[in-house]
């Protein structure tokens, strides 16, 4: 609880450097106000227990200053390591299950099982934040979660320093004459993205053109690719986001028959994500895009 | 020597001895007809010379004991001819009685030129070579059963042994057959061993019976010292007149007992 | 006159042993060439039939062909579609003469490899390696190759009566087996339910993508008991006029079944070890043999072996093709096609072997 000295100081130097920093936008830091209404749920005061089913909300919420509030998370927030998780699951959910914490808020990424009315009839707020598909509505999720929770401006500033750092990113990225190509592999049945998806979105932020995108004859977003269309379009880099599940690495994709002729095998282009960053879009996609960054620089430096 | 001996042969069939030691002997040449009620042991104890049983007791091939004989050594000095044999209907005559080759021919081989010479020569002894190429499917009863003896043959084996092989046959297909067992028998020297139901055909063909009941040998000799009406209505059961034909041979007729 | 004397009249034919005649060599070996061919044509990516002759002429010694392959595509058809048709062919053979031997063995014309009880054995072993081996991939076939052989030699253990063993009591115990082991491949699912997509994918059957080593791994299993099997093609010929015959011909028919069963036991373990459980190539292929080239084993033996593959590797296509770049498991497409060609081709034709 903080003494309200405090507050007014660091609200004044919150301001004094807000002011500095954001010279075009004049916008006062915003206050935390209740009740408050999003995506028609409204919240009448600070919720206390909050319970978050989706792994990428879980990571917002401990982001913005709001993890004490927190007080369980579904079976795969494993980011980060000190949230409460339990057996709750977000693709299966229970709602007596869910309602035996008696939680103020639940915040979660897929209607499964008729969720969303389940909290309705026992009364309890829910907020349906899905997949994000562009980084905007990531930027917009944090800011509600940070209305909803009480935490406006942590949530602001967390938005900010995104910003930030995608900016100083995306600025010292290397040019290439032709954009170079990938492959981002989902699973071992060579299931892909495309552009449309989010990580495809933010893969094409940094200039890098995805050799799945005219596989996708049905527009699912998640077309499977075949061994030899990926080895015949002979992407400069890998991506492997099935390296904590299926334990993929460089090596066990080299060893794959034919695999490697492939440039990136030859290269050292095969790039190990984290299982979980690649598949969310939480803060942490900023260290993703800097992984893609590193691996675009040595790509660079080698040829 | 004899041909083949049998020494207090005994074999068990769970709690029941099917045969219950029989000691017999067969000369080079001799047709032995074997006789005697259903559940005689007479299939058992041809079972028993062709190697297909285990048994007690001793049986001497040429005075060897067969039991240290591997099966192609006997199955080259004797060859059966069985009560029900399979007959595959897609086989060809000529596949059928090249099986008589077997125990000539070496594990990992085929059959050889001298082997399908011996197996022409066979079909035309028994006059169906014309049926080379048919399939067994395809011959009539008569016809099959000459093609099973050719393949008893092809074995050119000494003894051959007939398990009341002809009793599917009409009189006409019984008389046919034995009549061609005996020329073969003159022409090829052989030995032949027959279980029989019919007394008379026993009796005509035969040179010696014998007649077995409860699985052991009740009567050995020339069929009209074996067959007589007391010894058959003491075995079978059965009420028969014994007439002696002209040419010396017995017929055994069933007569009727007097109407109630 | 009697048919006899009628045959007499004729001029007497050529005693004949069975034998495969040329003509069926020639289209034995041409539907595996053919199926091959196909084979190695089809896939994702385009690859001409020229450039595909090009680059195999130039894989043999002496020989230096310049295909136009780019070092990828040359990659895709020796690393990727080689060796998986190459696989298809193997499996398939083995499964088919598997099969024959089995039906000759058994006298059964409904005999197929699985038949002592080795699918549910390799299918338990899979399951056991899914579930609780965390070694990866590299258990499965060992799991499976293993358990298809326990499972046979379990089967000849149990199989006999007080008359020795026999067609039906080897028959028999297979059954016994085979439902047991099922039963405990079952509950071990039930247990740890997640293996169930695993598992079921792998019972389903599919050819690997493992490149070369699977065919290194199955190739002499398969060469060596393909070769003992054919070498026993007059035995089961023999073997077709019951035991008891067969013995007093001088054979010895148990041996010779145990021989066989052995073999035929150890192939099919290695085939599904690598390519999981394909059903009804082992009773359709031998049977369409029968129905269209002739009852010998000697006839049999080879063409199932040649018609195998060449079944196998078109069933395969299919599976890749039909439903691209998704693969429809081989299992199912062996059933939903073979099935019904196998009912057509028996009706068609009067020849049938008990």
């Amino acid at each position: 609880m903080r003494k309200p000295a405090c507050f007014i100081v660091v609200a004044l130097l919150a301001a004094a450097c807000n002011s500095a920093t954001k010279a075009a936008n004049e916008q006062p830091a915003p206050v935390a106000s209740f009740p408050v209404t999003i995506n028609g749920v409204t919240i009448n005061e600070q919720p206390q227990r909050i319970v978050s089913l989706s792994p990428t909300a879980t990571e917002m919420l401990f982001a913005i200053d709001a993890g004490v509030q927190v007080i369980a998370v579904d079976d795969q927030s494993n980011y980060p390591a000190d949230a409460p998780k339990t057996d709750l699951s977000g693709f299966e959910p229970n709602v007596e299950a869910i309602a035996g914490h008696q939680p103020d808020l639940v915040v979660f990424a897929n209607d499964l099982n008729d969720l969303a009315a389940g909290l309705d009839k026992v009364g309890i707020p829910g907020l349906l934040h899905a997949a994000a598909a562009t980084l905007d509505d990531t930027y917009t999720q944090i800011e509600q979660l940070g209305l909803v929770t009480g935490h406006p401006a942590e949530a602001a500033e967390l938005i900010d320093d995104m910003k930030a750092g995608i900016d100083e990113i995306t600025a010292s990225l290397p040019s290439f004459d032709v954009a170079p190509t990938y492959y981002h592999e989902l699973d071992q049945t060579y299931f892909s993205v495309t552009s449309s998806t989010f990580i495809g979105g933010v893969y094409a932020l940094l200039g890098l053109e995805n050799i799945a995108d005219p596989a996708d004859t049905q527009g699912s977003g998640y077309p499977q690719l075949s061994a030899e269309a990926i080895i015949d379009a002979d992407p400069d880099l890998i991506f492997l986001a099935d390296t904590k599940c299926c334990g993929q690495s460089a090596s066990t994709v080299a060893a794959r028959p034919g695999w490697d002729k492939i440039t990136a095998v030859r290269n050292g282009g095969v790039v190990l994500l984290d299982d979980d960053i690649a598949s969310r879009w939480g803060p942490r996609v900023v260290e993703f895009l800097s992984t893609v960054a590193d691996a675009l620089k040595e790509l660079e430096a080698a040829a | 020597m004899s041909v083949i001996e049998l020494r207090d042969v005994r074999v068990r069939y769970g709690s029941r001895l099917a045969v219950d030691g029989v000691s017999a002997r067969a000369a080079a040449g001799e047709w032995i007809g074997l006789i005697g009620p259903n559940g005689a042991g007479k299939t058992t104890l041809l079972r028993v010379l062709a190697g297909l049983l285990d048994h007690d007791g001793e049986v001497l091939l040429d005075g060897e004991p067969a039991a240290r004989m591997r099966r192609r050594q006997r199955a080259q000095r004797i060859a059966l001819v069985p009560q029900r044999p399979l007959i595959p209907p897609a086989m060809t005559v000529s596949e059928y009685v090249l099986m008589g080759r077997t125990p000539y021919i070496r594990y990992l081989d085929v059959e050889s030129r001298g082997d399908v010479r011996i197996v022409t020569g066979v079909l035309q002894r028994l006059d169906i070579d014309g049926f080379a190429d048919r399939t067994l499917g395809s011959l009539s009863g008569g016809e099959q059963q000459r093609v099973i003896l050719a393949r008893a043959l092809a074995q050119q084996a000494p003894t051959l042994l007939l398990d009341e092989g002809t009793s599917a046959l009409d009189i006409g297909g019984q008389q046919e057959v034995l009549e061609l067992v005996a020329s073969l028998r003159a022409s090829h020297e052989l030995t032949v061993i027959s279980a029989m139901h019919d007394l008379t055909l026993a009796g005509q063909f035969c040179d010696r019976l014998l007649l077995m009941a409860d699985g052991r040998i009740v009567a050995d000799g020339e069929p009209r010292a074996v067959l007589t009406e007391e010894t058959i209505r003491a075995y079978y059961g059965a009420n028969v007149r014994v007439i002696e034909a002209p040419d010396g041979s017995v017929s055994v007729l069933p007569i009727r007992s007097e109407a109630v | 006159m009697t048919s006899i004397d009628a045959a007499r009249e004729v001029r007497p034919v050529a005693v004949r042993p069975a034998r495969l005649r040329l003509r069926w060599w020639a289209v034995g070996l041409g539907a595996l060439a053919g199926a091959m061919l196909l084979g190695v044509m089809t896939g994702p990516v385009a690859l001409s039939p020229g450039a595909i002759a090009g680059e195999l002429l130039d894989r043999l010694p002496f020989l230096s062909v310049d295909s136009g392959l780019s070092e990828q595509q040359a990659a895709i058809l020796m690393q990727i579609r080689l060796p998986r048709v190459v696989l298809g062919a193997l499996v398939g053979a083995m499964l088919s003469i598997a099969g024959a031997a089995y039906q000759g063995a058994f006298r059964n014309a409904l005999a197929d490899p699985y038949l002592l009880g080795a699918a549910a054995g390799a299918g338990l072993g899979a399951t056991l390696a899914i579930a609780y081996g965390n070694a990866g991939q590299g258990l499965i076939p060992l799991a499976a190759f293993g358990g298809a052989l326990a499972a046979v030699a379990l089967a000849y253990s149990v199989g006999r009566s007080s008359t020795g063993r026999t067609a039906t009591t080897l028959i028999l115990a297979g059954i016994a087996i085979a439902s047991f082991l099922t039963a405990v491949q079952t509950y071990v699912q039930q247990r740890e339910s997640e293996t169930l997509r695993q598992v079921y994918s792998w019972i389903l059957g599919r050819l690997g993508t493992a490149g070369w080593s699977e065919v290194l791994l199955a190739l002499p299993y398969i060469v060596g008991t393909s070769a003992v099997i054919l070498l026993h093609r007059r035995h089961l010929d023999v073997l077709s006029v019951g035991d008891e015959e067969a013995d007093s011909l001088g054979l010895d028919a148990r041996r010779v079944r145990a021989i066989v069963i052995v073999a035929a036991s150890l192939g099919t373990a290695a085939a599904v070890a690598v390519s999981g459980l394909i059903g009804f190539v082992g009773i359709i292929v031998p049977h369409t043999v029968r129905l269209v080239a002739g009852a010998s084993y000697r006839v049999i033996l080879p063409l199932s072996l040649a018609f195998g593959a060449a079944f196998m590797i078109l069933a395969d296509l299919l599976g890749r093709t039909v439903a691209a770049p998704a693969e429809l498991p081989i299992g199912v497409v062996t059933a939903f096609f073979g099935a019904p060609f196998f009912a057509l081709a028996l009706r068609s034709s009067k020849r049938f072997m008990p």
